[in-house]
């Protein structure tokens, strides 16, 4: 036996809105969450999310791009981030310590996750600090909303991370963690354990909040043990939506427009390699000019290093490689689609005509 | 750290600035939205650097 169930709405007797309303054109409207068990398919037409896809502001959250290398020390200090100083190993995490070094690396993940950033304390530290600032470009929009932070934790000694959301003062100026030009938003703790688990909050992120937001992790006194990190998402609405995981050249590129180098990817700055070099051709008694076209367009003008291919040093970074000789260098002209490099004419001696040389470099708009 | 800053003049201008940052030697550009050269110009309004004038 079948039967039709006429009606309007339904609602839950201990609910004090209605939890589906039906109209006469067959729609149906759900009062809040809809979780579903399995599939939703729509037949026809899309499933339109009201925060859409590529929903997550933060970039590198799964910790898989590390352009800068897999693994470095963080000099204890409160005078980062700037674009050249306190990105030590994944793309677009700031880390500093206070008391004592710590060292911070990409370590392999578990399950589904195949990294992670992990710190590791050292004896005298008293504090550490991971974050990541999301331009105003990309977190405009979050003002006067409800938004979810999510993130995977473990720690080994410690039982407590705190976390703290700030917006800019001004665009895209948050200072120093010593000398800081932002206004917090929000912050709380989680009570972690040395299992990796999940961990979400919803913040309330201000109408004033159109500047740039930074989401910032931090613990005591990491004297010994590891404290690892993963899976970061900051997204609008209040629900913490599975963790969105975008291709590996899709995130690349995300990172790129904060820091690019002439290396190849898994090639860390400093490596003596020609893998990449921007190449010239010497003319006598000229300072040789030519330009590195960035793959993707930076934030800002970025900061300029250039690193010697044949020891990995920045004194000296142009190399000539038929006279097996080391030369000056600089640029005057720094944009953010391209960088000039300069091969300085060095008076009394080298710089012959038509002799190969290069250079490698780094570019970052960090914030 | 910041040390050791000059500008680089090229086109009738200073276009940027030389620097040594943790001691790896650095170009900076001349742009408020670069967080280095925002810090260095703090450094310098609080008297703790001097930028070089372009050789």
């Amino acid at each position: 036996m079948t039967a039709t169930l006429q009606t309007t709405n339904i609602q839950n007797a201990a609910s004090s809105t209605t939890n589906l309303a039906l109209d006469t054109s067959g729609n149906v409207t759900v009062g809040s969450s809809l979780t579903a068990a399995n599939n939703i398919t729509a037949t026809s037409g899309t499933v339109v999310m009201a925060s859409s896809f590529l929903r997550n502001r933060i970039i590198n959250g799964a910790m898989q791009i590390a352009q800068r290398g897999t693994s470095a020390t963080v000099t204890a200090g409160t005078a980062v981030p700037t674009a050249s100083a306190g990105f030590p190993c994944v793309d677009r995490w700031f880390v500093y310590s206070t008391g004592a070094n710590v060292t911070a690396a990409q370590v392999a993940g578990s399950g589904n996750n195949k990294n992670l950033l992990q710190i590791t304390g050292a004896a005298s530290v008293t504090a550490v600090g991971v974050g990541q600032r999301i331009e105003q470009l990309n977190s405009y929009d979050l003002a006067g909303q409800t938004c979810t932070l999510s993130v995977l934790l473990a720690n080994s000694t410690l039982t407590t991370v705190t976390w703290t959301a700030s917006y800019a003062n001004t665009a895209d100026t948050f200072g120093t963690i010593g000398t800081p030009t932002k206004t917090q938003i929000a912050t709380g703790t989680f009570t972690v354990s040395s299992t990796l688990t999940q961990y979400t909050v919803n913040i309330a992120v201000p109408s004033a909040a159109t500047t740039g937001i930074e989401i910032l992790f931090t613990v005591g006194a990491q004297t010994s043990g590891t404290w690892s990190i993963g899976n970061v998402q900051f997204e609008p609405g209040s629900i913490a939506t599975p963790f969105e995981r975008r291709l590996y050249g899709q995130e690349l590129m995300l990172c790129q427009r904060y820091y690019e180098k002439t290396y190849d990817i898994t090639t860390a700055p400093g490596t003596v390699t020609n893998n990449g070099i921007l190449s010239m051709m010497s003319f006598a008694s000229k300072t040789i000019r030519t330009v590195w076209k960035f793959a993707v367009s930076k934030r800002t003008a970025p900061s300029i290093t250039f690193y010697n291919p044949n020891n990995g040093s920045t004194t000296n970074p142009f190399r000539d490689f038929d006279s097996s000789t080391n030369y000056n260098g600089g640029t005057d002209a720094i944009g953010t689609d391209n960088v000039t490099a300069s091969w300085y004419y060095a008076a009394g001696g080298g710089n012959t005509n038509g002799e190969w040389g290069g250079v490698h470099i780094t570019a970052s708009a960090e914030l | 750290m910041y040390e050791n800053a000059q500008y680089i003049f090229s086109n009738g201008k200073n276009d940027c600035i030389r620097v040594d940052i943790n001691g790896v030697t650095s170009f900076v550009p001349l742009d408020p939205a670069n967080t280095d050269y925002a810090a260095i110009m703090a450094l310098v309004a609080e008297g703790k650097l001097t930028i070089g004038a372009a050789q």
